[in-house]
């Protein structure tokens, strides 16, 4: 009778043997998943640049796509984006004319320091590449903005991409926290984010030491938040009935002279007469509130938050164009205002643009014509939206003259 | 008969890892599934504009 085999010796610490290899397999199963998302945004993005959805704006994923694509120009800007128009961007350009369509981002309320966050989160591949911004000037009409326009484009997670930001210098992140504090109601259920803010905007050792403390734990919410991201992203695409493919395209060439010759047939007569009978109801007289409007341009916080993302823009070595609806004759007399607070406006961009050394379209040259817009909220007109797409298309094609 | 289970299991620590492993692995989906997903959403704002 033999005596049975010995049976193999027990690892010492079986716990931990475990613990190894499902920790393991669980990042092997994130890596992999990561991988698969990415697959799935690059071959869905063109399809997905006409969209307004919480993925694709309170997200970085899609954005870090877009910009990597060399026939999509990403463009930031607010509600004249979604406002539905003939000749919007988005649609005029949605079978790639000339050879690029637009990814627009952007929905009402969305200003600078909305943007600012959003291209912080974006990070490197904003470096070198283009990209438009659209300007409202009633941003800059006014010295604070709505603040529950802010919180209604919050993202947290671009919000910790910026505050733990390996690629915005110290000096411009701080400046940034300092206009992120001012909205406490988006950090009322964030503490950490809060306290990150407030030790990064302080100047003393003590707040230095204590930005240094958050960073690790800050990193790996970044880290989190990224993965969180590609999740989303890949779960709305899988949820959405989406073609696999880019839809059709053809470079047709655009004759600029012919368009722009019979921009005028797209003139939304109802929406002139409108613009004109508030005219009649407010009665304002001339002038009479340009010392106020003045006192608004020139303290607007709005400034402060445009020159931000242009320093965002330079650091992070972006081509920037920058576009501004043109205030219009016709909204200085419903606003009761002269020609000389439109001319501050006007001056104050110009200069900042210069700082930076960014061209700026403000259209300046068709202040007289009351089509440009289609109410005095900023909204493009299907004729102004021709003037706006003209410029993109130059931009795009390196045929600015700056 | 739990116990001749456990005795059968104590005898062979290859399946102890085993089971150990996927113990853990069912785990960590849970917080996933649980936990795993982000908050992409914003606060509902009226906006006059339109």
């Amino acid at each position: 009778m033999t005596a049975a085999p010995p049976a193999p010796p027990a690892p010492r610490h079986p716990q931990l043997l475990a613990a190894t290899i499902a920790v393991t397999l669980v990042a092997l199963l994130l890596t992999v998943g990561t991988y698969w998302c990415l697959h799935l945004e690059e071959t869905h993005v063109h399809a997905l640049a006409p969209e307004f959805t919480p993925e694709k704006l309170q997200g970085a994923a899609l954005q870090k796509r877009a910009f990597e694509q060399p026939d999509l120009l990403v463009f930031y800007g607010s509600s004249e984006l979604v406002k539905e128009m003939p000749n919007n961007a988005t649609q005029f350009f949605a079978d790639y004319p000339t050879g690029f369509r637009v990814f627009p981002v952007g929905k009402p309320g969305s200003t600078s320091l909305g943007v600012v966050q959003k291209v912080a989160a974006v990070g490197p591949q904003v470096r070198g590449q283009k990209v438009a911004f659209s300007i409202s000037p009633g941003w800059f009409l006014t010295e604070v903005f709505d603040p529950s326009f802010y919180a209604g484009n919050f993202s947290e997670m671009q919000a910790y991409e910026t505050v733990f930001s390996t690629e915005l210098s110290r000096d411009l992140k701080q400046r940034i926290a300092r206009r992120m504090l001012d909205f406490p109601d988006t950090l009322k259920s964030r503490p950490f984010l809060r306290m990150a803010l407030q030790k990064l905007s302080g100047k003393r050792l003590v707040d230095r030491i204590a930005y240094a403390a958050c960073w690790p734990l800050g990193r790996l919410q970044v880290r989190i938040s990224r993965l969180q991201d590609h999740g989303e992203v890949a779960i709305h695409i899988l949820e959405s009935d989406l073609a696999e493919k880019p839809k059709g395209r053809g470079i047709r060439g655009l004759n600029w002279n012919d368009l722009l010759k019979k921009a005028a047939r797209f003139a939304n007569l109802t929406a002139v007469q409108n613009k004109k009978n508030e005219v009649e109801r407010k009665k304002m007289v001339p002038g009479s509130q340009d010392a106020a409007y003045l006192t608004a341009i020139g303290s607007a916080r709005e400034w402060v938050d445009l020159e931000l993302l242009l320093r965002t823009f330079r650091e992070m070595n972006a081509d920037v164009l920058l576009l501004s609806i043109p205030v219009e004759d016709i909204r200085l007399q419903v606003y009761g205002i002269t020609k000389a607070s439109r001319e501050e406006y006007l001056r104050r961009l110009s200069a900042l643009a210069a700082k930076y050394n960014y061209p700026v379209a403000d259209f300046r040259e068709h202040a007289a014509n009351e089509r440009f817009t289609v109410d005095f909220l900023d909204h493009l007109s299907g004729e102004g939206w021709l003037y706006y797409n003209k410029m993109l298309d130059d931009f795009f094609h390196d045929r600015l003259k700056h | 008969m739990w116990n001749a289970l456990r005795q059968r299991i104590e005898e062979k620590p290859g399946l102890q890892t085993l089971l150990r492993t996927l113990y853990y692995l069912a785990i960590l989906l849970g917080l996933f599934a649980l936990y795993g997903r982000g908050d992409f959403s914003t606060p509902a704002f009226v906006y006059q504009g339109f």
